[in-house]
């Protein structure tokens, strides 16, 4: 059966014989061709050349035209921070820079990327009849995030109406760039809207359901295939993702698999995930990727589940790691070998904090898997960067990527289960959900008095 | 750089489904094999259909596509630049054709010609538009920048005379008010009679001339949609696909590949259809429809129902 009608059976919630596989390749693929994530993201022809690579090694059943959340920004008007390592960053957000809504108008389909991508899309289409290719574009609320700034989660208190309107034009963009996607010849649009995990159950019904099942009915009656990408944790709106009806759900490693699959099966919607991205594939060793990867396939099953890392693949994953997934994935009897073995036991040695804390400032740490890669990451740092401010050097604050082993010490040394999470002189304070800057500054300030600093 | 260095530049333009692609194939047919051409196809939506009409000819000539937008509009201006000084330099072409999309407003072609090195490397030889006899009062009640492409013209090739049954009178008498300065031609199939015009050196463009200093028109209200996958559909469903589609429909025109592994080139110009079948064609289905109201939805939404099987002929 080829990838496409495996991706397809399994959309379908069909038993497949084989767990089809789709690695998240963004900018990894350049690191495949030697290149920038600036010079891989801003050529068609890089992309292609790229993805075909990502091809040849990994043998996926499906695969993302891009996996970048910039573009819909960028051709607004967001500028972007370019990175050599990273997909670019937003680093400016014109809703809040005085730019009024109703002057934000669809772009052209020649506006800045957007042409670089849909054209790679045609490309890869006529070269891989066999395969699912997948469309990847911004969701509303991720886009919201961009135009606004987290200003967004005050407005959502202050002035809901105001970010239906912005909720609204992010909506009317996302269907738009589904259709090109669509008229490109996708078979899936995925709907990645990370900045979601950080509300809960009720503003997401509130802010986000309305927007993202009108665009999920869309894909559905253009006869393409559905999916709701999330990352970060997103356990508490697993239901609300659901009930906006795509045909797929896709979660990261911060939400227990057997939990997802569980709820999107109640709901007659298939799932996929959630190697573990940093730990096994960035990190880890062959083994630890094949173990993981195992352990997500016995979870999931072989009906409504599809292989996929947590998120984009991070630049620098050793290619050897996804082409280890790759060979358990075609490889049954390596399956059930790894199965029978004992996996071996990581102890991850833990910091000594002692000399962390400070008798004169309250320390925040942050982590996350990465600021310059992961929006929600992003905007958290980008929130206490703001409350910290006024309390000038009473408070130091460091983020902790995860991407880096000293992240996963530092993850570990503080109980820390979630990315990303807000830590405060060594108290989990939030976890996930980036609250008002306003309530990130009176948390500091109960610590700053407290302890009569 | 010496002056007869220079290309010969021709635009042809002309409403959609009157015949532009088909003149192309007909100067390809008849002088291909004596110059040097290079044809750049615009396109307001991403397809490179009539780029693979032409390719279906069987002759040679290089062709780039400049999609996603006219190539009059300041969107496309830049890309339009480099594309020609790169096309220029790469393959020295004795000719080059522009085959503008149906839908731009080409009344700035003069100024066009005059930016980067263009009007150095360029000299533009003959205008063209092609009016569809048989449509033309349709065509000609659309939005201004359909009647531009008749006014700005050298020669007007009034084409499908063949379809029109009460003769070309009044539709002359039109053209004539619209561009007194214009040759008309009256051709079936656009075979016009080219050798006057191609070996013609033209040194002035007066229709032209008369807007220079215009803006053109930006992006039409007229929908484009592109259908394009791997899927395959029955010859019967193809048909009643289509039928769905042609009353909605300006124009559709692509290629489709039915499910007993034939391909069916398809051509539907308002109401008329034409379907023929091609050999050697190895894409995806990729056909593209014009319309009002027909949207992506709309498109794929039938296509879909189509090949579901819930469709019952």
């Amino acid at each position: 059966m080829h990838g496409i009608e495996l991706i397809k059976q399994t959309f379908h919630l069909k038993e497949v014989p084989r767990i089809p596989w789709v690695p998240f390749v963004g900018c990894h693929a350049g690191s495949l061709l030697g290149l920038t994530a600036t010079e891989y993201l801003t050529s068609a022809d890089h992309i292609v050349n790229g993805v075909s690579k990502a091809v040849e090694l990994y043998k996926p059943d499906g695969i993302p035209v891009a996996f970048d959340l910039q573009i819909e920004a960028e051709a607004l008007g967001c500028r972007l921070s370019w990175a050599d390592d990273n997909p670019p960053a937003v680093v400016s957000h014109p809703l809040a820079e005085g730019v009024d809504i109703d002057k934000l108008k669809i772009p052209c389909s020649c506006k800045a990327r957007i042409p670089v991508v849909m054209e790679a899309a045609r490309q890869l289409r006529s070269r891989y009849p066999d395969l699912a290719l997948y469309g990847l574009v911004t969701g509303p609320f991720t886009l919201a995030l961009h135009l606004m700034g987290t200003d967004i989660f005050m407005k959502m208190f202050d002035d809901p109406d105001h970010v239906h309107k912005v909720m609204r034009f992010a909506t009317d963009l996302a269907i738009f760039m589904s259709g090109n996607y669509i008229e490109a010849g996708c078979d899936v649009i995925a709907m990645v809207d990370p900045m979601t995990s950080q509300i809960d159950p009720a503003s997401f019904e509130t802010f986000v359901t309305p927007y993202a099942t009108e665009i999920f009915s869309f894909i559905r009656e253009t006869g393409a295939l559905s999916s709701f990408f999330v990352c970060g944790n997103a356990k508490q709106n697993i239901e609300v993702m659901c009930k906006c009806r795509p045909d797929n759900i896709s979660i990261d490693e911060n939400i227990p698999l057997g939990y997802v699959r569980d709820i999107a099966l109640a709901h007659n919607i298939s799932f996929g995930g959630n190697i573990k991205l940093t730990v096994s594939l960035l990190m880890g060793s062959e083994d630890d990727s094949r173990r993981d990867a195992l352990e997500c396939m016995d979870t999931g099953g072989k009906k409504g589940f599809i292989l996929a890392p947590g998120c984009d693949l991070p630049m620098a994953t050793p290619p050897e790691n996804i082409i280890a997934v790759t060979e358990l994935v075609h490889d049954e009897m390596l399956q059930g070998k790894l199965r029978a073995s004992e996996a071996p036991v990581h102890e991850v040695e833990k910091i000594d904090l002692s000399n962390h804390w400070s008798d004169k400032q309250v320390v925040i740490d942050i982590i996350t898997l990465d600021s310059s890669s992961c929006a929600p990451c992003q905007y958290m740092v980008n929130a206490v960067e703001r409350a910290a401010k006024p309390f000038g050097n009473k408070v130091i604050f460091k983020e902790h990527r995860i991407k880096e082993k000293e992240g996963v010490q530092m993850m570990i040394s503080l109980g820390v289960q979630n990315l990303p999470t807000i830590v405060i002189d060594g108290n989990i304070e939030f976890i996930s959900q980036i609250p008002p800057v306003i309530n990130i500054e009176s948390k500091i300030q109960e610590y700053i008095n407290a302890r009569s600093l | 750089m010496p002056d007869h260095y220079k290309s010969d530049f021709f635009l042809i333009t002309g409403f959609l489904g009157s015949g532009k692609t088909t003149f192309l194939r007909y100067i390809l047919n008849t002088i291909g094999e004596k110059y040097r051409i290079a044809i750049i196809q615009n396109e307001f939506a991403p397809t490179g259909v009539d780029g693979k009409e032409l390719k279906h000819t069987g002759k040679k000539f290089t062709l780039v596509e400049i999609n996603n937008g006219s190539v009059f509009c300041v969107c496309q201006l830049s890309n339009f630049i480099s594309t020609m000084e790169k096309l220029l330099e790469k393959y020295t072409p004795e000719m080059v054709f522009l085959e503008a999309s149906g839908l731009s407003d080409p009344i700035n072609i003069l100024e066009l010609l005059q930016y980067g090195n263009l009007q150095k490397k360029l000299n533009l030889r003959h205008i063209y538009a092609i009016a569809d006899a048989s449509n033309f009062f349709r065509s000609v009640n659309m939005p201004e920048r359909i009647r531009h492409q008749l006014m700005i013209a050298d020669t007007i090739i009034l084409n499908k005379t063949d379809l029109c049954k009460e003769g070309t009178g009044k539709t002359e008498a039109e053209i004539r008010k619209l561009n007194p300065f214009a040759d008309i031609i009256k051709t079936t199939y656009c075979e016009a009679i080219l050798n006057g015009i191609l070996e013609k050196r033209e040194t002035s463009h007066t229709p032209a001339e008369r807007f220079t200093g215009s803006k053109s028109a930006g992006r039409p209200d007229i929908n484009t949609c592109v259908l394009r996958t791997h899927d395959k559909i029955s010859e019967k469903n193809l048909y009643a696909f289509i039928n769905e589609l042609v009353p909605d429909s300006i124009r559709i025109k692509g290629f489709v590949n039915l499910s007993d592994g034939r391909t069916m080139a398809v051509q539907t110009v308002f109401e008329h259809v034409e379907y023929k079948e091609i050999e050697k064609y190895s894409g995806p289905i990729e056909i593209i429809v014009f319309s009002n109201n027909l949207t992506v939805k709309d498109v794929y939404g039938e296509f879909k129902k189509k090949i579901s099987g819930t469709f019952t002929f």
